[in-house]
């Protein structure tokens, strides 16, 4: 109980030096916004980008379509340097829908729908879960009894539905996420909307038992051939390069492969590990010159409530409190900045027309990002947490009676 | 030890090396005793060894020699944790540059000693709020230590040393930054709390100050004469 008032004591007192408050809440506020935007980035990264370092995707050209056994004679078994081959595959269905497999461990890796795009939800992780675009509509199953009512509603995440030929032979899937279709939507998906399920559900689903679709009526929407190697130490690279080049005459039917070269990635990989280094190291110099600053200008007032009887543990709380909340409300105010400044980017239809990206901003709120960002900014400053424990306790009482 | 003694220190000394080579014995041969209730006070010139003698005595410090006995048992032997918990219920501290923590208001100055502590905010604040009107500020609660004159300042000092309910109170120098009326109003203060049991060891260069003490030593070169 005593611990946690003088917690509360402390929260309370550290706004009072406005002196080194302000100055410094600012400080955080802008490295937290550098912190915010350099993980989304990194994040962003991770999700969007991992396919340009890792992958190699050979899309159908429109001149007519590939089917599945085509695809893979052609492609071949053995590419070398590469770690996975993804084809994906898809079926229309009726006169809107386009079944589409996906490969549930790269999920990164479909050159069309990348997580960021989702809406709400996950992708599928499981067997016999599905992730539909925005704008699907669904007879959802849960009439039972009475097929004849059909009523046609938007998807909504764990919503469960039947695809099906027949009343005897549907097949039950649930929504895992929703994601919103390209806009303009792509060539190849030529308006119709999308549902995607793992790549063994679509062949039970599409297979005799149930749509009973041929081998030749299942076609490819492209090809990810993925490489080996990690990203980090670059090793991906050559093999990315080493397959493509390896691509590099499928035949008509096919476009040419899309990769991003050695050097360029080489240039951009270097760029983020910079920024990030320059982020990292921005917070956690600033925290340790603060927690720095702080042991000085609260030295005599360290030895005053040691010599009152305060504990090691007592003073550490007061002084540690002070840069704790100092990092936190700057954080909190550069997240609510950011977030601000993206509303009105949003609503600002002067902005949306220059920038016809808009949409594809970040718009963070309840994201990773943000959690991830607060926990960078927390961390940076533990080492200042150890300079200031280690320069607290080394405050003697006696000081207070040597005159300043 | 007669229990009307609260401390008894028996050969003190302190030395410190100053340079290479020079030894000063800041305190040379001290004997003290402390009664109850009772204003003990220590004068001597600047650089006799009076702050020394007053922080080996309050736990501050430790004698190169000499034990510290508080009622029989020796300070002078403990760690500083220890002597952290010890201090917080036997001991204040009233200082000649007051050192008020600036960032809290009068009331929570007095009130700070006991955040630490296992009582209620409210049994705290209750607390505070008697002694700051015992020293006549009753006004000036939400002041910051910077709003307050330096009487004022020392005043609030003084109620701050008391809200432990210590047992003694030592004070340095506490009327060294004060005019003469409010030298003697502290000294007053002071002197009143010792009506309640509460000893008060000052050390100060201030003879003058003889007048409202129980019992007075002179310190020289780290003795007493
Ligand atoms: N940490 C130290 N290292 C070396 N010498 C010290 C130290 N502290 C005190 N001294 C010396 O010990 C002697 C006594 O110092 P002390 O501070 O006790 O004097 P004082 O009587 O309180 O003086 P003043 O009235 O000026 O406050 C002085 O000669 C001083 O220089
Ligand atoms: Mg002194």
């Amino acid at each position: 109980m005593g611990l946690f008032k003088l917690f509360m004591k402390s929260i309370i007192f550290s706004t009072r030096s406005r002196r080194r408050f302000f100055p410094f809440v600012i400080i955080f506020c802008i490295l937290s916004c550098a912190t915010i935007i350099l993980l989304y980035n990194f994040d962003n990264f991770s999700r969007e980008g991992l396919l340009v370092h890792r992958g190699v995707v050979v899309e159908i050209s429109t001149l007519g379509t590939v089917d599945y056994g085509e695809a893979k004679t052609a492609i071949g078994t053995n590419i070398p340097g590469a770690e996975a081959v993804i084809y994906y595959r898809y079926v229309d269905f009726g006169n809107n829908l386009r079944i589409c497999s996906i490969n549930t461990k790269y999920k990164w890796a479909f050159s069309e729908i990348k997580p960021n795009d989702l809406v709400s939800g996950s992708f599928p992780g499981n067997d016999r879960e599905a992730l539909v675009s925005d704008k699907v509509l669904l007879t959802l199953s849960d009439e039972e009894g009475a097929p004849a009512v059909r009523i046609f509603t938007k998807p909504v995440v764990g919503a469960k539905f039947k695809i099906g030929i027949s009343n005897e032979t549907t097949f039950e899937l649930k929504i895992s996420g929703i994601f919103k279709r390209p806009d303009p939507p792509s060539n190849i998906a030529s308006g119709r909307e999308w549902i995607l399920i793992p790549e063994d559900s679509f062949e039970t689903l599409i297979g005799g038992q149930n749509l009973g679709y041929g081998d030749t009526q299942i076609n490819i929407h492209s090809i990810s051939i993925i490489a080996s190697g990690d990203v980090f130490s670059g090793a991906s690279y050559s093999n990315v390069d080493r397959i493509a080049a390896s691509l590099d005459d499928l035949g008509a039917e096919y476009r040419s492969p899309i990769y991003t070269s050695k050097t360029d990635k080489d240039a951009q990989r270097n760029m983020m590990f910079l920024s990030l280094l320059f982020g990292i190291f921005g917070t956690f110099m600033v925290s340790t010159l603060y927690s720095y600053l702080i042991t000085r200008f609260r030295r005599r007032e360290v030895a005053v409530l040691k010599a009152m009887g305060y504990s090691g543990w007592d003073v550490r709380i007061v002084v540690l409190c002070e840069i704790l909340v100092v990092a936190i409300t700057g954080f909190i105010i550069g997240l609510v900045t950011i977030q601000g400044y993206l509303w009105l980017i949003r609503q600002s239809t002067y902005f949306y027309q220059f920038i016809n990206f808009s949409y594809n901003l970040p718009f963070l709120t309840p994201s990773l990002t943000a959690v991830m960002s607060f926990l960078a900014v927390v961390l940076s400053c533990i080492p200042g947490f150890f300079l200031i424990t280690i320069r607290i306790l080394s405050v003697r009482p006696i000081e207070i009676f040597r005159q300043k | 030890m007669s229990n009307r003694v609260l401390i008894e220190a028996k050969n003190l000394m302190k030395e410190y090396i100053r340079g290479k080579r020079e030894v000063v014995m800041a305190v040379n041969d001290v004997d003290i005793q402390i009664p109850k209730g009772k204003m003990v006070l220590v004068t001597g010139p600047s650089g006799s060894g009076k702050s020394t003698l007053l922080n080996i005595l309050s736990g501050l410090d430790k004698p190169t020699e000499g034990k510290v006995l508080y009622e029989d048992e020796n300070i002078a032997e403990w760690d500083e944790e220890k002597l952290a918990k010890f201090r917080r219920g036997n001991v204040g501290f009233i200082f000649q540059n007051w050192e008020l923590i600036p960032i809290m208001t009068a009331l929570e100055n007095i009130e700070s000693p006991l955040y630490p502590l296992k009582i209620k905010s409210k049994e705290i604040r209750t607390r505070a709020i008697s002694l700051l009107k015992q020293v006549g500020l009753w006004d000036k609660a939400d002041n910051y230590p910077d709003e307050l004159s330096g009487g004022e300042q020392q005043r609030i000092g003084i109620a701050r040393a008391l809200v432990g309910k210590p047992r003694i109170i030592f004070a340095d120098e506490p009327t060294g930054n004060l005019d003469v009326d409010n030298a003697a109003s502290i000294m007053r203060l002071l002197k009143s709390f010792t009506k309640r049991d509460t000893s008060v060891l000052t050390v100060t260069h201030n003879e003058e100050l003889k007048k409202y003490a129980d019992l007075t030593h002179r310190m020289s070169s780290g003795r007493f004469v």
